[in-house]
């Protein structure tokens, strides 16, 4: 999936320590990459809340947990145009 | 001070610590997230503390924030909402009582009390203060039925009581038992618990925001009731202490 931010990049999975990946979405496409994580049943939280760095668009975090497949995800969202 | 008056700053003062403990929480979550961003693009950290002799880095710190933000972020700032709620409560009906003290009038004081008061007034602060001390000792929802009795403001609603009284029950596994679920906590949440005994009681942002809106909210409503009812006839009340 293209960062709707950047269209020359696409969103990236980043996976820290034993805790499980994350992933920063901008905010407007956080609705779908939720739909994205609901209809391949991936589990995750996702913030209420957003960051902007640098007067960038703002981004949201999701949270997945630590057996969540980093790979997978990556491939999942890869998928999308 | 007219009670009114009084009773209108109490609750903007309340609003706004509570709009700055849940700000707090939100900024303190992007304060560990920049910082999370900032490794993830490969910054190295370390974070030596030199009373503990711990060093911390790049390495620990993202299994680390996740459990800040989710277990010690999450509970002192619930725990703060909790005591701000208290603080509200016990601070109306201490400006209730001080406007319209005659309920008090069977009450005993020592001696020593009235000996050292310099006034009358002095001395019903002295009062006050015995009276909604005990207070505080008793179950929540014998507080609003205090408040119930003492003021009539038809609010908050038995639901809301009920969800409040899970509400200061969680806040207390959480101050008294490393937020494991004890008997008093399924006692005091009833049909509301959200575990059983023994079980990690979760804070989950979604509950925490609901807790943080809903303690907004009775603040706000019950304000608005007492204002109108002292408004009729408006007592005078001495200027609330105010902490700084």
């Amino acid at each position: 999936m293209v960062d709707a931010t950047k269209p020359n990049e696409k969103l990236k999975v980043a996976v820290l320590g034993k805790a499980g990946p994350c992933l920063w979405v901008p905010e407007d496409q956080v609705a779908d990459v939720q739909r994205l994580l609901d209809s391949h049943r991936v589990p995750y939280e996702v913030d209420t809340f957003s960051m902007s760095i640098d007067d960038e668009p703002a981004q949201v975090m999701f949270d997945f947990d630590a057996d969540v497949d980093s790979v997978a995800l990556q491939a999942l969202l890869d998928g999308q145009p | 001070m007219s009670l009114a008056n009084a009773l209108v700053t109490h609750r903007d003062r309340i609003l706004a610590d509570l709009d700055a403990a849940h700000d707090y929480y939100v900024n303190s979550i992007y304060s560990w997230r920049f910082l999370l961003k900032a490794i993830t693009n490969g910054r190295r950290v370390r974070i030596q503390n030199k009373r503990t002799r711990n060093t911390t880095t790049q390495v620990e710190l993202p299994d680390l924030i996740k459990s800040y933000v989710k277990d010690n972020l999450a509970s002192s700032t619930y725990q703060q909402f909790v005591s701000l709620f208290e603080d509200f409560l016990f601070g109306l009906m201490r400006l209730w009582l001080q406007a319209y003290p005659h309920s008090l009038a069977k009450k005993q004081l020592p001696v020593s009390a009235v000996l050292e008061a310099t006034d009358l007034e002095s001395l019903k602060l002295v009062a006050v203060n015995r009276e909604v001390n005990e207070l505080n000792y008793r179950k929540l929802r014998e507080w609003f039925a205090y408040l119930d009795g003492l003021a009539k403001l038809g609010c908050p609603s038995l639901d809301v009581i009920d969800r409040l009284a899970e509400i200061k029950a969680a806040r207390d596994v959480h101050v008294h038992n490393r937020g494991i679920a004890n008997t008093v906590y399924v006692e005091k949440s009833g049909a509301l618990r959200r575990c059983q005994v023994g079980e990690r009681l979760p804070l989950p942002e979604a509950y925490h925001y609901e807790s943080w809106e809903l303690i907004r909210k009775v603040v706000a409503d019950v304000s608005s009731s007492a204002i109108s009812k002292a408004a009729i006839v408006s007592p005078t009340v001495p200027l609330p202490e105010v902490d700084e």
